[in-house]
């Protein structure tokens, strides 16, 4: 008996309201983020993340009021990243309700960030954010949602900020977010031998199988899911039935 | 009413947020100077390292409070790092003396699964207790933690949990409880489990 694999539903947001994005671009309204967090935890949803993928002139403040609303109904762990610069930024989102906090961009240019919510409110309260682009047969790093290419190291990256000590890695592919044609498990297996932190797996999930596949062929911790469960009618739940033929672990409604 | 301690660092509001959901009065406490004047149990959360929580309960003058409500037998709930706290002594960063309310030692969880431990797993009650009126004999809560007790002693362990390793997942020494799960998180299982804590006894 170990730990259950977890599914993950991602709610991507700009201003307030829900949105899908392809290739972190073409984004279109899919709904109210509030309504749509509270049908995932009356279905008791594993965890929430919730990213504001607003491009200009991004601030917390945005997150700061959603995730005040959804933590007093939602009794999973919430996790809130997108636009995190400082310190008193996440410090701003863990008093409003979040419990970890998702940082990508400003890991780049300030490792002290991470190393500062990790003494004080625990590694396990960090996920470090990497989005990719395939470039042949390897794969850029990219933040700024997606606009600006880094030149790192990964390895050296991944192990700098694994010594300061963070809790998760979410791996998002840019080449096949919005797609709903599957993930790249190619990534997924990529990144997962440069890292001993669990990995949250996304971009690309558009049916169970695809998530099947992901957990079958990669050591993944969990998947996130942003177009299956909110743009067509799919559940986690429905996800986790289907699953439960593969001989995977999961919580169930019940327990 | 349940006093939810704010010892500096970690997040509080869920564990407000959960006990609010519940209709179960409660304040987030700065000063456990007057508890006996106004509070009936006191929660611990944690989050950080056992040397830093440690260091932060004795910096604020909580220690020798806690240590008397506990021995005024006032139900007290420690989760996650705060049921760790609740041992003899923490081995993360140097070696730290905890509270000794519960018998162990705090150490990394022996496994080579990747760490922290984090995550839905089972919860398997090994013993009966009042606070767990209501539930199945094993359910799914929420654990996120690199650290576990260990050399636990049986007769306060009342449910355990696997990651490679056994460790105790619910500790209980009279009124002293430890959680190594996140109640808070753990959707209805954990929202019985803080119900039946705030209708514990003083014993």
């Amino acid at each position: 008996m170990s730990v259950k694999k977890r599914i993950i539903p991602l709610l991507t947001t700009i201003d307030s309201r829900l949105v899908k994005s392809i290739k972190f671009d073409k984004l279109i309204d899919v709904g109210d983020p509030i309504k749509t967090a509270k049908i995932f935890n009356d279905s008791d949803a594993d965890e929430l993340i919730l990213l504001n993928i607003k491009r200009n002139n991004r601030t917390v403040s945005d997150s700061l009021k959603l995730i005040d609303k959804i933590a007093k109904n939602c009794f999973m762990p919430l996790s809130v990243g997108g636009g995190i610069r400082s310190y008193v930024d996440a410090k701003n989102l863990f008093n409003s309700g979040a419990d970890k906090v998702i940082i990508n961009s400003a890991t780049f240019e300030n490792k002290k960030l991470i190393e500062e919510i990790s003494i004080n409110y625990g590694s396990q309260s960090i996920i470090v954010s990497l989005d990719f682009k395939k470039n042949g047969n390897l794969y850029d790093i990219y933040s700024e949602c997606g606009t600006f290419k880094q030149n790192i190291n990964m390895k050296k990256y991944i192990d700098e900020i694994e010594n300061i000590g963070i809790g998760e890695i979410f791996i998002n592919s840019i080449d096949s977010d919005g797609s709903m044609k599957g993930f790249d498990l190619n990534l997924f297996n990529f990144v997962s031998q440069y890292t001993k932190a669990p990995l949250i797996g996304c971009g690309g999930a558009g049916n169970f199988k695809h998530l099947k596949d992901a957990f079958l062929n990669c050591n993944l911790s969990a998947v996130a899911c942003g177009s299956l469960f909110n743009f067509g009618d799919n559940n986690p739940i429905r996800a986790k039935n289907y699953l439960s033929n593969y001989n995977l672990d999961f919580k169930l409604v019940n327990q | 009413m349940i006093a939810i301690l704010n010892s500096g660092t970690g997040n509080i509001k869920s564990v407000k947020n959960s006990l609010d959901y519940l209709s179960i009065s409660n304040e987030i406490v700065n000063d456990l100077s007057f508890f006996e004047s106004k509070y009936t149990k006191l929660i611990l959360p944690g989050v950080g390292s056992f040397k830093s929580a440690m260091s932060n309960l004795k910096v604020g003058k909580f220690y020798s409070k806690i240590v008397d409500i506990k021995l005024k037998k006032f139900p007290i709930l420690g989760i996650c790092l705060g049921s760790q706290i609740l041992c003899n002594i923490g081995f993360e960063a140097g070696n730290t003396k905890g509270f000794g309310f519960i018998d162990g030692k705090v150490g990394r969880i022996n496994t080579n699964l990747r760490l922290p431990h984090i995550g839905w797993n089972n919860v398997s009650i090994t013993k009966n207790h009042k606070i767990f009126e209501n539930l199945e004999k094993e359910f799914a809560a929420y654990f996120v933690h690199k650290y576990c007790i260990k050399v636990p002693n049986e007769n306060q362990t009342y449910a355990v949990t696997s990651y490679e390793e056994t460790f105790p997942s619910i500790v209980i020494n009279d009124n002293v409880i430890g959680m190594q799960f996140h109640p808070e998180k753990s959707q209805k299982n954990g929202l019985l489990l803080l119900k039946n804590f705030s209708e514990l006894n003083v014993s």
